[in-house]
Parts: structure tokens; sequence; C-alpha cells
């Protein structure tokens, strides 16, 4: 993709115990087709198409502006993902030890 | 009901016109659980900015994702009928 001084460039930020900023970098290569969206691999290797693919990026501004969002979408949703699956990790450990605590509680130990 | 999580996209297009036409898209689209989220889509000049305030990572992670998949959409409605594209 060619670079333009006067890009289109995406932000994200998100807020909550921690915070986290989103950017993309014009000079490394970006796509229409996200990692986090569309058919699962599995789906596709059994044979579905894929019919509301997205069109490829136009070499323009606007064009690249869907590549750029589709970048940081991914990004966003990924550490969205990890976010949960450390808090669902943490949950399952503190009922863990809760249910260790019941246990030793009424075994008198 | 606190909103504890908040992510906000700030998207620029190449004008108002563009911005202001991408709020109008989005905006109509209606907020399945208002207890559990709440999104605002403001313009400033050029510039699209999408606030979702939820209860949750899982709930912040659904409603951008589509919100996000539906305004590409837009954009590649921009790329493809615009008569002067950017």
């Amino acid at each position: 993709m060619t670079e333009d001084t006067n890009e289109l460039l995406p932000t994200a930020e998100y807020s909550g115990p921690v915070f986290k900023r989103f950017e993309v970098d014009p000079s490394k290569p970006h796509s229409t087709s996200g990692r986090t969206n569309g058919p699962s691999d599995y789906v596709l290797a059994a044979g579905a198409v894929d019919r509301d693919a997205p069109t490829e990026a136009k070499d323009t501004r606007i064009g690249r502006l869907r590549a750029y969002i589709t970048t940081l979408q991914d990004e966003v949703n990924e550490f969205l993902t990890e976010r949960m699956k450390s808090k669902g990790e943490e949950e399952r450990q503190d009922l863990v030890n809760s249910e260790e605590e019941e246990d030793e509680d009424q075994t008198g130990v | 009901m606190v909103f504890s999580h908040r992510l906000s996209y700030r998207i620029p297009f190449c004008s108002a016109k563009q911005a202001r036409i991408a709020q109008g898209s989005l905006q109509p689209d209606p907020t399945l659980k208002p207890s559990e989220l709440q999104a605002v889509y403001t313009v400033d000049d050029n510039v699209l900015t999408i606030t979702f305030d939820g209860v949750s990572e899982r709930v912040i992670r659904v409603a951008a994702n589509n919100t996000i998949e539906n305004l590409k959409t837009v954009i590649e409605c921009l790329e493809e009928f615009e008569i002067k594209s950017c």
C-alpha cells in the first residue's frame, strides 16, 4: 500500500482495570481480511465458501482506511479476548480456592 | 448500573460529510441491553468517535466488533458509490 502524508489513521483506546491505546502503523501491510472475523479455518477447510468476504481495499485514502480499521479491530478483539480469558482463569482459581477453604472449614482443619 | 469498561474508536474520514454519513448509518442501530452497554456516536469535523461503555470486556467486545463490521460496510459503500472519492 502506498503512503500518503494525509493518511486517515484510526485509533482506539480502552480504559477499565487497565488502559491501552491502539494505533496502526501505515508503513506495515494492511488488509481488509481480518484475523478475528469471518468463517473459521475449520469451516473453510470443510469446504465452506465465505460469500460475505469483504472486497479488497482500493488504493485510495478511504480504501486504506478500511484496511487500517480491520487491523485495529483485530488488535482490539485479541486484547479483549485475552483479558476475558485471564479473567475467567482468575475466577476459576478463586472458585477453587473458596471451595478448598470451605472443605477446610467443614473438616475443621 | 456502573459501566466499568470503556472503548473508544476515533475514525477520521476524508470529509465531515462522510463522517456524518457514517454516524447517521450506525446510530439508529438500537442497543439491545442498555443496562449493560451504551454506545455514543459523535462527529467533530471529519472525525467520527464511537464510545462504548459497558459492564464487562465481553459486552464491549461483542458490541464494538459488530459496530466496526457495520462501519466497514459503510466505508465500502463510500468507496464504491461516492462520485468524488478520496
